[in-house]
């Protein structure tokens, strides 16, 4: 990145221009630097949590089967694709500022917050349909503690608990408390994400955006981007475990 | 525009998902994809194909640490039963 430092423009600087970088450029890398480098903490954190997953899925694979194949699949792959689409209205919003569209930028930015929102709208329904099976687990609802019906063999009632060969509920209510760990703080992540775009969209209708100037909604995207590809792993791990048996297997 | 296809491509391997394949294949086949969009996420909409090394390096960073992470766990969880209990 040769232009960071070496480029001395003598004009009078941005007004957006902090007074400890050199000029705009270096300030964009900069802070695309220190969002890259946030988000690796990112990475660590879900890492984690994937990581206690692997373990756990490969110690219980039933009780994971099982509990995986009670999780609405079509309202996961509509997120997926919700988010994905979100990833790509936070692109065009981000080509839009570079390319010094306001009102390109603010439409992007609004449908990418609204399908943000009906993420969320979607994992309300799925919590809430938790919430009536009781499968929220321990006593986090402390009314309505872990006590999933089980289903009894011929029993094909959605809402009960179908146990596969070797799988205890004991070991299913694992795979609740790492499933709403997981997307628990992915939604809160997403929460903080709609907080940050609706300052960026704020800025934005101020008309503080140009093709000089637009780090901000960039680094916002790479926020965004992230969230996304989380929930990428997220959906087929948690999902789409053991749809093979469904499948009259 | 690429991000179209993009968009589709991704919506597509969505589906493709819903095929499934018996056995452990499944896993791997779901992983795969997964990292795919992942990757083209990342290189594209994050524009990190486009970036400089400072940026690639600290990505790279993060996949070695992942992988430390996850191997070196894996090594103690994974030989629990490799030595009789004493």
């Amino acid at each position: 990145m040769p232009e960071g430092l070496a480029a001395t423009h003598e004009h009078a600087s941005h007004p957006a221009l902090r007074h400890h970088f050199e000029n705009m450029e270096q300030q964009r890398e900069a802070g695309t630097l220190g969002m890259w480098v946030f988000l690796v903490t990112e990475i660590m954190f879900f890492g984690g949590m994937f990581l206690a997953y692997t373990l756990f899925r490969y110690e219980y694979p039933a009780a994971f089967v099982s509990a995986s194949n009670h999780l609405d699949i079509k309202l996961g792959a509509l997120n997926t694709g919700v988010l994905i689409v979100s990833s790509f209205t936070m692109a065009m919003a981000v080509y839009s500022t570079q390319i010094g569209r306001q009102k390109a930028t603010i439409i992007c930015l609004i449908l990418t917050m609204i399908l943000g929102a009906t993420f969320l709208g979607v994992k309300a329904i799925e919590y809430h349909d938790k919430y009536n099976d009781q499968l929220i687990p321990g006593q986090l609802i402390p009314w309505r503690p872990f006590n999933p019906e089980v289903a009894k063999p011929g029993d094909t009632d959605p809402h009960k608990l179908h146990l596969i060969e070797g799988a205890t509920t004991q070991n299913v209510q694992l795979f609740y408390w790492i499933y709403f760990a997981m997307t628990g703080m992915h939604a809160l992540h997403m929460i903080i994400g709609l907080g940050i775009m609706t300052v960026i969209l704020i800025m934005a209708w101020r008309g503080k955006f140009s093709p000089e100037y637009h780090a901000p909604v960039e680094i916002s995207g790479l926020y965004w981007h992230f969230v996304d590809i989380i929930w990428i792993f997220l959906f087929p791990l948690l999902y789409l475990l053991g749809r093979h048996l469904e499948h009259g297997g | 525009m690429i991000f179209l296809a993009l968009m589709l491509g991704t919506g597509l391997t969505v589906l493709a998902a819903f095929y499934d394949f018996p056995g452990p294949l499944n896993a791997v086949v779901a992983l795969t994809i997964a990292c795919l969009k992942a990757t083209l996420v990342v290189l594209y909409f994050m524009h990190v194909r486009y970036s400089g090394r400072l940026i690639w390096l600290v990505i790279i960073a993060a996949i070695f640490w992942l992988a430390i992470m996850f191997a070196i766990t894996f090594s103690d969880y994974w030989t629990r039963n490799w030595l009789p209990i004493s």
